[in-house]
C-alpha cells in the first residue's frame, strides 16, 4: 500500500517544461553565462570517504584523550575487544563506531565487501538497539541516535548499489538490495517482539526508521528490476538465470539451517522462518513458471523475492538463537581523577547465558587499571 | 580526477535539472510563469557563485538550496495556500496527463489530502516524491537529521494513506 501511495504521488505530480521552454531558458541563461564568464575552472568537490569518522573522532579533544591513553597504556586490542559489546551511552562506544568499524571497512577492500561490511553495520545498530530495549534502557535520546547512524550506512548501502547498477553489475546490486532489506524486514519482527508498547516514542522512531528505510528500498530493488528489463535480451537472461541460482542455493542453505536449528528455536522464531521459507519456496516457482510466460523483468522480481524471505530467514535462526541469551554488558567508571594524576577505569564484562534446563553463568572480568601517577604501572 | 565545472558543463546540469527545478517552484507558487521565472533565476544565481570563485559540492544540491531561499524570499505564503490556489485555477499536472480525466480527478484528490497533512509532513513528501530529493538532501535543505526527514516522510505517507481510506 505504501508503494501505491507513492507511485500515487509521483505519477500525478509530473509538470516540466516544454521543449521550447527549456530551450529559451537555456538561451537566456548562455547568454548570461558569456557575459559573466568564469575566471579560471571550478572544481566539483565532494567530500572523501574513507576515515572521515576516524577525523571525526581526532575533532573531540577529551575523547580522543582519553582514547589515547587508554590505547597507549592499556594496548589498543585490550580497549578495541572491550568496546566490542559497548552500547549507545557508553564509554568506548564512540571507539566501537568510530575506530573499529572505520578500521573493518578500510580492511574491505572490494565494493561488495565494503557493502556487506555496510550491512553487518546496519545490524549491529539494530542489535544494539534489541539490547537495549531488553535492558529498559532504549530512550527518545539513543533511540534517535541510533536510527542516525543507521540512516547514515543505509545512504552509504544506496549509494553503493547504484555504483553496482552503474557498473551493470546486477548480481551484486540484487544480493546487496535483498540482504539489506531482509535485515530490515527481519529485525522490524524482532522488535516487534520485544517491544508490545506502540506508544512508546523510542520504539516508534526505531521502528518508523526501519519502515522508512523498507519503502526506500523497495524503490532502490524496483530501479534494479527496471535496469532488468531495460538491458538487452541475452544480457537480461543472464541476469534472471544468475538471480535464479542465487535464490535456489540461498534457500536450500537456509533450509539446511533450519533443519539443524530448529530444536533449539522458540515456537514464534520457527513459525515466522517456516513463513518466510514457505514464501521463498513459492516465490522461486512463481519465477520458473511456464504458465502465461511472466516476462524476465518479473521472474527477476520473483526471484529476488524469494532470495530476500529466505534471507530474512537465516537472519530470524540467527537472531532466534540469540533472544535465549542475555547479554549484558556494564561499564564502570569508578572515578576520574585529576588529569595530571590518575586515570582509572575499571570494565566489567559479565556474560550470561541461559538455556532451557539450567542456567550457566559465565563470567569474564577485564580489569584495566590505569595509573599515571608515578611510574605508569599498569595491571592487568 | 573530480569533473571540472565549466561552461559545458554547467549547461549539462541545467538540461539534466531544469524540469526538477520547474516543478520545485510549480507546485509551491501559483503560476507557470513564475516558476520559470525563478527557475531561471536558480541557475542564474548558481552560475554568478561560481564566477565569484566560490566551489560548489554539489551541483544539483546546490541547486535545490539555492530554489529553496528563492521560495522563501519569494513567498512567505504557506504551501497550503498555493496547494489551494492550484486547485482554484484549475490543476494542471504535466503535459502529458492533461487529457486524462481520471488523472485530473486523482490529482484533485491528492491536493485535498496534502492540504490535510501537518505542515512538516507535507514539506517533506513533497520534497521527496515530487522534487526527487534524497533524505539525505532535503535534511540538509531543512536543517534537520536525515533519520528525522525519513521518519516525517514515513508518517506523512501513513497519514495520507489514512485520509484517502477516509475520503472513499
Amino acid at each position: 500500500m505504501s508503494r501505491s501511495i507513492r507511485k500515487f504521488i509521483k505519477n500525478i505530480f509530473r509538470a516540466q517544461l516544454t521543449d521550447e521552454e527549456h530551450l529559451t531558458m537555456r538561451g537566456a541563461l548562455q547568454i548570461f553565462m558569456r557575459e559573466h564568464p568564469l575566471q579560471s575552472p571550478v572544481h566539483d568537490t565532494e567530500k572523501t570517504s574513507g576515515f572521515s569518522g576516524f577525523l571525526l573522532l581526532v575533532r573531540r579533544p577529551l575523547f580522543v584523550m582519553v582514547a589515547l591513553v587508554l590505547m597507549v597504556l592499556v594496548g589498543t586490542s585490550t580497549v578495541t575487544y572491550a568496546a566490542e559489546s559497548a552500547l549507545p551511552g557508553d564509554l568506548l562506544y564512540p571507539i566501537k563506531v568510530n575506530v573499529n568499524e572505520s578500521l573493518r571497512a578500510a580492511v574491505a577492500i572490494s565494493p561488495k565487501a565494503k557493502a556487506e561490511w555496510n550491512i553487518t553495520r546496519v545490524e549491529r545498530r539494530l542489535q544494539e538497539a534489541e539490547t537495549l530495549i531488553d535492558e529498559g534502557k532504549l530512550d527518545t535520546d539513543n533511540s534517535l541516535a541510533l536510527t542516525e547512524r543507521f540512516g547514515d550506512h543505509s545512504d552509504e548501502l544506496r549509494t553503493a548499489i547504484e555504483n553496482f547498477q552503474s557498473n551493470d553489475d546486477i548480481a551484486a546490486a540484487s544480493q546487496i538490495a535483498a540482504d539489506f532489506q531482509a535485515t530490515l524486514n527481519a529485525h522490524n519482527k524482532i522488535i516487534a517482539r520485544l517491544h508490545h508498547d506502540s506508544d512508546d516514542e523510542s520504539i516508534l522512531n526505531l521502528t518508523d526508521s526501519l519502515e522508512a528505510q523498507s519503502e526506500t528500498g523497495d524503490d532502490v530493488e524496483s530501479t534494479i528490476v527496471a535496469h532488468v528489463a531495460a538491458q538487452s535480451d541475452e544480457n537480461a537472461e543472464l541476469s534472471v538465470s544468475n538471480k535464479r541460482q542465487v535464490a535456489k542455493d540461498k534457500l536450500q542453505e537456509v533450509q539446511a539451517h533450519f533443519k539443524r536449528a530448529q530444536p533449539g528455536l522458540d515456537a514464534i522464531t520457527s513459525a515466522q522462518v517456516g513463513a518466510e521459507l514457505e514464501q521463498a519456496s513459492s516465490l522461486v516457482l512463481q519465477g520458473d513458471s511456464s504458465s502465461g510466460t511472466p516476462s524476465l523483468s518479473d521472474s527477476f522480481t520473483s526471484f529476488q523475492k524469494a532470495h530476500r524471505a529466505a534471507q530474512e530467514a537465516q537472519l530470524l535462526i540467527k537472531s532466534g538463537t540469540q533472544l535465549k541469551k542475555r547479554v549484558r554488558t556494564t561499564d564502570k567508571i569508578k572515578r576520574v581523577e585529576n588529569a595530571n594524576s590518575s586515570i582509572r577505569i575499571d570494565a566489567k564484562t559479565e556474560q550470561k547465558s541461559t538455556s532451557t534446563d539450567q542456567e550457566k553463568r559465565n563470567t569474564n572480568e577485564i580489569k584495566l587499571k590505569i595509573d599515571t601517577r608515578n611510574d605508569s604501572k599498569i595491571d592487568l | 580526477m573530480k569533473p571540472m565545472l565549466n561552461d559545458e558543463s554547467f549547461i549539462k546540469a541545467y538540461d539534466s535539472h531544469a524540469d526538477a527545478i520547474f516543478r520545485y517552484f510549480y507546485y509551491r507558487v501559483s503560476s507557470r510563469e513564475q516558476a520559470k521565472d525563478l527557475s531561471q533565476e536558480t541557475f542564474i544565481r548558481t552560475w554568478q557563485y561560481l564566477v565569484d570563485g566560490k566551489q560548489i559540492l554539489n551541483i544539483r544540491a546546490f541547486l535545490y538550496q539555492v530554489a529553496r531561499n528563492l521560495m522563501v524570499d519569494f513567498s512567505r505564503k504557506k504551501t497550503t495556500e498555493s496547494l489551494e490556489v492550484l486547485q482554484e485555477k484549475g490543476f494542471d499536472p504535466g503535459a502529458d496527463t492533461r487529457k486524462q480525466l481520471h488523472t485530473a480527478i486523482d490529482a484533485n484528490a491528492a491536493l485535498t489530502v496534502l492540504n490535510q497533512l501537518d505542515e512538516k509532513y507535507r514539506e517533506v513528501v513533497l520534497m521527496r516524491f515530487v522534487d526527487g530529493l534524497s533524505p539525505k538532501e532535503i535534511a540538509k535543505m531543512v536543517e534537520e537529521n536525515e533519520n528525522v526527514v525519513s521518519v516525517r516522510i514515513h508518517r506523512g505517507l501513513k497519514q495520507m494513506r489514512a485520509l484517502l481510506e477516509k475520503n472513499t
